[in-house]
This record gives structure tokens, C-alpha cells and sequence, in this order.
């Protein structure tokens, strides 16, 4: 019966509902946004490796909600240097494993076919250690090629495809800017991170990096990890890491540390403040627009039980108790909202399917988003139509039943 | 059946305005009443205390032997799904539900499951000549299929008791007696009690006895012979 009266008045049925599809698809989408966000930073903390650290001039999750702040750190910290990883891992490497990475992005050329915009590490020879990356066909890069600035190179999966279709690219030669390099290695494909490819890349010894990019004037990044054999926990990994880089900078005790320390946690912790901190702006506002949405459902509601006045005056005569139209009308009114609430998660779900075939990232409505829209709908509904569903119940039914 | 012991029902502040005044009347099962009078003579405000939507303020109202005044509003309401049929002079079907539906309504409203109640109220239109008008919804039909269709939701359940109101007042006379032949048949096939407010004699004369109302009060009582009718 509830059902009928609202596919009886479907335009004005449809209008009511607007602030709700509206509010509820919005929420929604933000959810399913930031579960991908999240999927996304989980994504890299995971490819930074299970106890490994990361020492970077700034890192931006030190940063949340301060760009200038980042910007800052970027322009005035110290480079981290060579000399510096040096002199880290005389500090620390009897304990931990420590490796240095500088990046670069160039064309990759191969005859007459070029890949752009590939990513060019440069990397110490125990980088196999300190990243997820795997060679799958040939060596690793030896300490002997970084001593020796040699031109060998390791390539990923995309750039093996595409530069050597037909051929067997170890022992061949590829050129990374002018320079051509000898690829020694390919590497285990690592897949995909948010539908964007992990696997187009080439990594040189850090020492013919050096060479040809300069290290000067660039920052590079340390990792380190705990040697094998050694029980060395991670929270100690990062504990030897910082105090070994604040001693080979000088830092006295109560001065901040002016480079930044990365690890799987800290990567998980960021993306649970940077959910939070949407969250606490977002939801309220949400809030607030759904609250909207349900008084314009109220007064839809008692409009709705002004004009049926007379037909709750003959439901009354014939036999409704008072209790029947008081459920009649909240029934109404939940359906209206919780039909309102399906639409805007079916919206949501296009949009967020759209967002996801354009960028190519792997998006979806979270499960815990689809029932909460469902419950919060319904229950704004049956909140909201409590006042007029009380109304229609205590109407005189000889009043009604004289209202034309 | 229905048995009124010194009813009164004022109204207005203080009781200034006295619409029933020491109304006493017994009609008994498958009897047929017809209450007539004047605009304001207290013939509706009969009507709403009889089915329990008003109350009097004072005296006593017996259905079957209950005692209006001894139930609260819920068992008022069970009462009248249960013992009393309502017909009215503006049909009052629901406008979006279909002849079968709006047949079915009492049934639903005690709770009986949805195909048993239509196919009740299915034969129950069967009864009143509109087998063929099941799934028109009021709009579509005419006045006199409409006040059918409002006999056969009526009567749906077998009620005891069936309370008209002006019946044929928004008929012409030929569908009026259309209508009062029907109640008469439905009134000799089920032995329905029917109390009747009309302002046209000759709906009165269906009738057997017919209370004249002025002022709130019984002005005067006339049995009337079969053949009369």
C-alpha cells in the first residue's frame, strides 16, 4: 500500500528524494574513493618491502595539510649525499643492510624504437635486497659494476617487451640518453599498482649514475633493512637508521630531524590520518545535507498526509487502527528514502566504475559503504517520518471523512 | 442488535449545541431502519456513534450486546472491522487502488493474506454485477458501479451490522433504485441489519420502520407493512 502511494505521486516522489540521492551517491563515492586512495598507499608501502627504511630529504606524509611546510623542507633541508650514505653504512652495515638509490626519468631507445618517460634508478649493488624488485633471467648488478661505473643495466618487464620483441635482451645494449648500456638482467614483473604498470623501468649501478646524471646537485635515498641472519626487529631497523643518519649529520639532541624516515607503518599510519582528516570534514557536511534532505522529506510527508486526509478518514472507518496508518506512513516514508538511498549508491557506482575504466586505477563501491547508504537512508526516512506518520494517526476520522 | 439507551451528544463549548437528545432505540438482527429528517436534525452524529467513531455524552450505545463505551479506541476499532459494514453518499473508495483492491481493504486491515482477500472480494463483485470491473480503479467506473463496488467492500466480511449514509444521494433515481434493490437482495441473501440515513422517502420506504429525527430527538417512529415497500 505504501509502495503504491508513492509510484502514485512519482514526480513529486522523485523530488522529494533528490537531497537524499544526492547526499547518499556523494558519500558513497567519497567512500569508494578513499578505500582506492587507500588501496593505492597500501599498494606502495608494500612495495617498499616488509622491514625496510626509507631515508629521504622530506617525505610529504610528514606533512599532512602543510604544502608550504613540504615545500619548505624540500628547498632548505640538506641534500642527502653520497658521502653521507657512506658514511651511514660504516656507522650501521655491520647490522644492517644499507643501500643507496638515485632516480631519474629518460627516453630508452633501442634501434628505431624509444620508450619515454621511463624511470632510470641508479643503485647500489645490494638494491636487489632493499626493494621487491627480483631479476628473473640473467644477474644481479655486483659491486664490481658500481666500483667500476659499469654501463650494465637491469630492465623491467615493459621495457623487455617492448625493445626486444623478438629477441632475448640479455647481452644486447640499450641507450639511456647517449649513453648505451648492456642489459645484464631482467627483472620478475612486479604487476600493477592502481592500474598504473610497475614494471617500466631500467637500473644501473649507482656509480654510472653518478657519472652521468651528476649526484651533486641531487638527493639521494638510502634504504636499509636488517642483514640476514642478524634478529634485528624493525622498529630497531628504524631506531639504528635515524640515530646513524642524525650522528653522520651532527644533530644534537633536541634538534629536529631534518630528513625524513619512511617505512611500511609510517606509509599505513599517513593513509589512516589522510582518511581521517577527509573523513572528519566530509562526513559532517554529509551529515548535514542528509539532515537537510530529510526535513524536505517531512514536509513532503505531512503535504502528503494534508492531501490524504480524507483517505486516511475511510481507512479509519473501515477498519485501520490508528497504529496501521502511524506504520503505513513511516513505511512511506522509509521506502522513499531508502529507494533515494539505492539510487544515489547506483550513481556512485557508475561514477566511481567511470573513475575507474578512465584512469585505469581498480575502484569499487566498498561493501561497508553500500549498507551503511542503505541503513542511513532509512533511518533519516524513519526519523524524519515520524511527525507526520503521528500526524495521520491522530487525525478525528469523522473530520477526515468530511474534507473534500 | 443496536440498541441506543438515552443517548446524548453535545457539542460546543459548555454543550451548547445538542445534536442527539435522549435517543433510545432498539433494532433488532436483519432488521432495516431508516433514519430521516432536516439538515442538522442529528441523523449523521446517529450514524458516527452507532459505528464508534464518536462517542455520546452520555448515555449508552450496545452493538451484539457490547458496550461502546467499555472499549478503548483499538477494540472500538476491531469491533467495527469485525460487526460493522459503512456505506457512504460519496462512495469514499481509495482512488489508487483498483474496484478488487479497494474490495479487499477490510479483509487486509484483519490481516488476511493478499490472494485470499482478493479472491474474497473477486466473488464478492461477482455478487454486485461487476465481475467484469475488477481491475478499474474508481475514476473509470460510474457513480452507480462506484457505490456498488462500496456495498460489496461492506459487506465483504460478512458484517452484521451495515450503516448507510445517503447511499443514493449522488445517484440518479433510476441507479438509486438500482442500488436500494441491490441492498434489499444482499439484505435478504446475507440478513444484514441496516440502519439507513436518507432524505429520500422513497429509499425509506425499502425499509421497515423509519425514525423521523428534528432537533436531536425522535419525533416520531412509523412501521411500515412489506407490501407498503
Amino acid at each position: 500500500m505504501a509502495g503504491g502511494a508513492i509510484l502514485s505521486h512519482r514526480l513529486r516522489s522523485g523530488l522529494t528524494v533528490i537531497g537524499i540521492v544526492i547526499g547518499i551517491a556523494v558519500v558513497t563515492l567519497v567512500a569508494s574513493l578513499l578505500e582506492g586512495a587507500q588501496g593505492f598507499i597500501n599498494d606502495t608501502a608494500a612495495g617498499l618491502g616488509p622491514g625496510i627504511v626509507r631515508i629521504d630529504k622530506a617525505s610529504f606524509q610528514d606533512f599532512i595539510g602543510d604544502a608550504q611546510a613540504f615545500a619548505e623542507a624540500r628547498a632548505k633541508r640538506p641534500d642527502i649525499t653520497i658521502d653521507e650514505f657512506r658514511g651511514l653504512r660504516q656507522r650501521i652495515g655491520d647490522r644492517l643492510e644499507v643501500g643507496a638509490r638515485l632516480d631519474a626519468v629518460l627516453p630508452v631507445q633501442r634501434g628505431n624504437r624509444t620508450l619515454k618517460g621511463i624511470g632510470i634508478q641508479g643503485g647500489t649493488a645490494n638494491l636487489a635486497e632493499l626493494t621487491t624488485v627480483r631479476v628473473e633471467r640473467g644477474r644481479q648488478l655486483t659491486d664490481f659494476d658500481d666500483e667500476y661505473r659499469r654501463q650494465v643495466c637491469i630492465i623491467g618487464k615493459d621495457v623487455d617487451e617492448y625493445l626486444f620483441p623478438d629477441a632475448d635482451p640479455l647481452g644486447r645494449k640499450i641507450k639511456l640518453g647517449g649513453t648505451e648500456y648492456e642489459v645484464v638482467g631482467v627483472a620478475a614483473p612486479l604487476g600493477s599498482s592502481i592500474g598504473a604498470s610497475q614494471d617500466g623501468f631500467v637500473q644501473i649501478p649507482l656509480g654510472a649514475f653518478s657519472r652521468v646524471f651528476g649526484s651533486r646537485s641531487r638527493s639521494i635515498t638510502i634504504l636499509t633493512r636488517a642483514k640476514a641472519g642478524l634478529a634485528v626487529s624493525n622498529d630497531e631497523v628504524e631506531e639504528l637508521t635515524r640515530i646513524g643518519m642524525r650522528l653522520e649529520r651532527g644533530l644534537q639532541p633536541g634538534n629536529d630531524d631534518n630528513f625524513s624516515v619512511v617505512t611500511a607503518k609510517s606509509i599505513a599510519a599517513f593513509a589512516g590520518r589522510i582518511t581521517a582528516v577527509v573523513g572528519l570534514v566530509l562526513f559532517p557536511l554529509t551529515g548535514i545535507a542528509l539532515v537537510v534532505a530529510g526535513v524536505v522529506v517531512m514536509n513532503m510527508m505531512l503535504a502528503s498526509v494534508s492531501e490524504r486526509t480524507r483517505e486516511i478518514g475511510i481507512r479509519l472507518a473501515i477498519g485501520a487502527r490508528r497504529s496501521d496508518i502511524l506504520l503505513q506512513f513511516l513505511v512511506e516514508s522509509t521506502l522513499l528514502t531508502l529507494t533515494g538511498g539505492l539510487l544515489g549508491v547506483l550513481i556512485a557506482g557508475g561514477l566511481v566504475w567511470l573513475a575507474g575504466s578512465l584512469t585505469g586505477y581498480q575502484l569499487s563501491v566498498p561493501l561497508w559503504a553500500l549498507l551503511l547508504a542503505i541503513g542511513v537512508s532509512s533511518l533519516i526516512g524513519t526519523i524524519f517520518g515520524v511527525v507526520p506518520a503521528r500526524r495521520a494517526s491522530r487525525l478525528d476520522p469523522i473530520e477526515a471523512l468530511r474534507r473534500e | 442488535m443496536i440498541e441506543l439507551k438515552g443517548v446524548n451528544r453535545l457539542f460546543g463549548e459548555g454543550g451548547a449545541v445538542k445534536a442527539l437528545a435522549d435517543v433510545s432505540l432498539l433494532i433488532g438482527r436483519g432488521e432495516r431502519v431508516a433514519v430521516m429528517g432536516p439538515s442538522g436534525s442529528g441523523k449523521s452524529t446517529l450514524l458516527n456513534l452507532v459505528c464508534g467513531l464518536d462517542e455520546p455524552t452520555s448515555g449508552a450505545i450496545l452493538i451484539d450486546g457490547i458496550n461502546l463505551a467499555e472499549l478503548n479506541d483499538d477494540a472500538r476499532t476491531r469491533l467495527r472491522r469485525e460487526k460493522i459494514g459503512m456505506i457512504f453518499q460519496t462512495f469514499n473508495l481509495l482512488p489508487t487502488l483498483t474496484a478488487c483492491e479497494n474490495v479487499a481493504l477490510p479483509l487486509r486491515l484483519q490481516g488476511i493474506g493478499k490472494g485470499q482477500a482478493e479472491r474474497r472480494a473477486t466473488a464478492m463483485l461477482e455478487r454486485v454485477g461487476l465481475a467484469d470491473r475488477l481491475a478499474h480503479r474508481p475514476d473509470q467506473l460510474s457513480g452507480g458501479e462506484r457505490q456498488r463496488i462500496a456495498i460489496a467492500r461492506a459487506l465483504i466480511f460478512d458484517p452484521p451490522v451495515l450503516l448507510a449514509d445517503e447511499p443514493t444521494g449522488n445517484l440518479d433515481s433510476q441507479t438509486g433504485d438500482e442500488i436500494l434493490r441491490l441492498l434489499d437482495r444482499l439484505h435478504d441473501e446475507l440478513n444484514t441489519t441496516i440502519l439507513l440515513v436518507t432524505h429520500n422517502e422513497d429509499a425509506a420506504l425499502f425499509c421497515d420502520r423509519i425514525l423521523r429525527l428534528r432537533d436531536g430527538e425522535v419525533v416520531r417512529e412509523e412501521h411500515l407493512r412489506k407490501a407498503a415497500r
